[in-house]
């Protein structure tokens, strides 16, 4: 994808700083910053950006207005509110008037990246195993952030592998609703014991206290996964199976499907790896 | 669990087997079973959801697997279980469960399926539920086969 071109408007000086930052990435550039209505709606004809960030609450007009007016001038406009107050009413007014994300402050910026993602996602790309492998890696290092307060590089990549040899433990869930597939999550012992000592706070756990804790952290990142995606394309919708584990010394997981993809999440905890696989139509699985 | 759930995956059986060549199916011990069952070397797992939720296990043994999958293709020796083999079981799972889902559509109770998951090895257990399965212990011409279902509607 070409870089994706941002104004952010905002009154605040501190924000505009702050939404720079966590933009500061490869294929993000931005071009403008705006810290009032009227100069946004000036300057968006002569930057043609390919994405506003808006602020609600300015000196001289409502984010909302300002928003529609940029949407008059080029009805393609992407706009993304970004607002203290975001209740429903204000999602609903922003969603007639054609703005297609929300985001409360203060702004977490994967949510931010993920939001921007998405939002150029729907229009480029149908949804793809990579495209799912992406959304699945995003939520599987967020989750584990949140639950378990861990930091996480991910490698993504089709496996060329024939199998999975399982470290340990390995937790299937299924993918239904408009693809048909499935994910498995992998591990050893020790790194699970490891990562539910961390989401626990405390290391005494006997072995199902530690199954469930990853169960359900992987449960919890497909679902989030599934629910972006769902949200993201209209005529998709994906729903999960209730998670299985296999726990074994001596088990592998042959690979069935011609494409694979193999995520692999890195923590000082232990590594993790997942295996995902979609396929076209889900329905009804025949 | 709901009786009404689990016999479709018996009828799916004795509809699916003549199919690929085998002669007969028959059904000896139901049981229930508490946590996890013990692989026997080859199991398959579908997970089911929508109208009902959960999931489905094959489990065998390599030398069921083996057999089984040679009757598939049509009494072609299968002395080891080789990618060939182990495609022909995991569609196995897929078909049966598919058939079985149908018959729970074709009774008002919409479900979709995953894809199949196949697990091979000598030293592994399953967890299919977080509470109780049913196993039904199956004979298929002389071959075993354990048909473990865990769904909930």
């Amino acid at each position: 994808m070409d870089t994706i071109r941002v104004l952010l408007v905002d009154d605040s000086p501190f924000m505009l700083e702050m939404l720079k930052a966590a933009l500061n990435i490869p294929g993000i550039e931005v071009c403008g910053t705006a810290n009032n209505g009227q100069s946004a709606i000036d300057i968006y004809p002569i930057l043609k950006p390919n994405l506003v960030t808006m602020d609600i609450t300015m000196p001289d007009m409502d984010g909302l207005i300002c928003s529609e007016n940029i949407l008059g001038i080029d009805d393609q406009a992407r706009i993304i509110i970004i607002s203290s107050m975001l209740d429903e009413a204000l999602q609903k007014r922003g969603q007639a008037i054609g703005v297609k994300a929300f985001i409360q402050k203060p702004v977490n910026p994967d949510d931010l990246l993920f939001a921007i993602r998405s939002l150029f996602a729907d229009q480029s790309e149908s949804l793809s195993l990579e495209y799912y492998a992406r959304n699945l890696s995003f939520a599987l290092q967020k989750n584990l952030m949140l639950m378990a307060n861990l930091n996480s590089s991910i490698d993504m990549a089709p496996t060329k592998k024939f199998r999975l040899d399982s470290s340990g433990i390995a937790i299937i869930i299924g993918i239904t609703g408009s693809k048909k597939g499935k994910a498995t999550l992998d591990l050893s012992p020790v790194t699970a014991k490891a990562i539910a000592t961390k989401i626990f706070g405390h290391e005494q756990l006997s072995e199902d206290a530690v199954i469930n804790a990853i169960t359900e952290y992987f449960n919890i990142s497909c679902g989030h996964c599934n629910s972006n995606i769902n949200n993201s394309f209209q005529d998709i919708e994906l729903r999960l199976t209730p998670p299985s584990v296999a726990i074994g010394d001596d088990m592998n997981l042959p690979k069935l499907v011609e494409l694979e993809y193999e995520i692999i999440i890195t923590t000082d905890s232990g590594t993790m790896k997942v295996n995902l696989e979609l396929s076209g139509d889900g329905e009804n699985g025949c | 669990m709901d009786v009404n759930l689990i016999n479709p995956f018996l009828e799916a059986i004795r509809d699916v087997m003549p199919q690929l060549g085998f002669n007969q199916v028959e059904r000896s011990k139901l049981t229930i079973g508490e946590r996890e069952l013990s692989g026997k070397g080859v199991t398959i797992i579908v997970g089911l959801s929508e109208g009902a939720n959960g999931n489905v296990a094959y489990n065998m043994t390599r030398d069921a697997a083996c057999r089984i999958a040679s009757t598939m293709m049509m009494g072609a020796p299968v002395p080891e279980l080789d990618e060939m083999a182990k495609s022909a079981i995991s569609e196995l799972g897929n078909m049966l469960t598919a058939n079985a889902a149908t018959q729970l559509s074709n009774k008002g109770l919409s479900v979709n399926i995953s894809s199949p998951s196949l697990i091979i090895g000598s030293d592994f257990r399953v967890k299919i539920s977080s509470t109780k399965y049913l196993n039904m212990e199956l004979t298929i011409d002389s071959i075993s086969l354990e048909l473990l279902i865990a769904i909930e509607t």
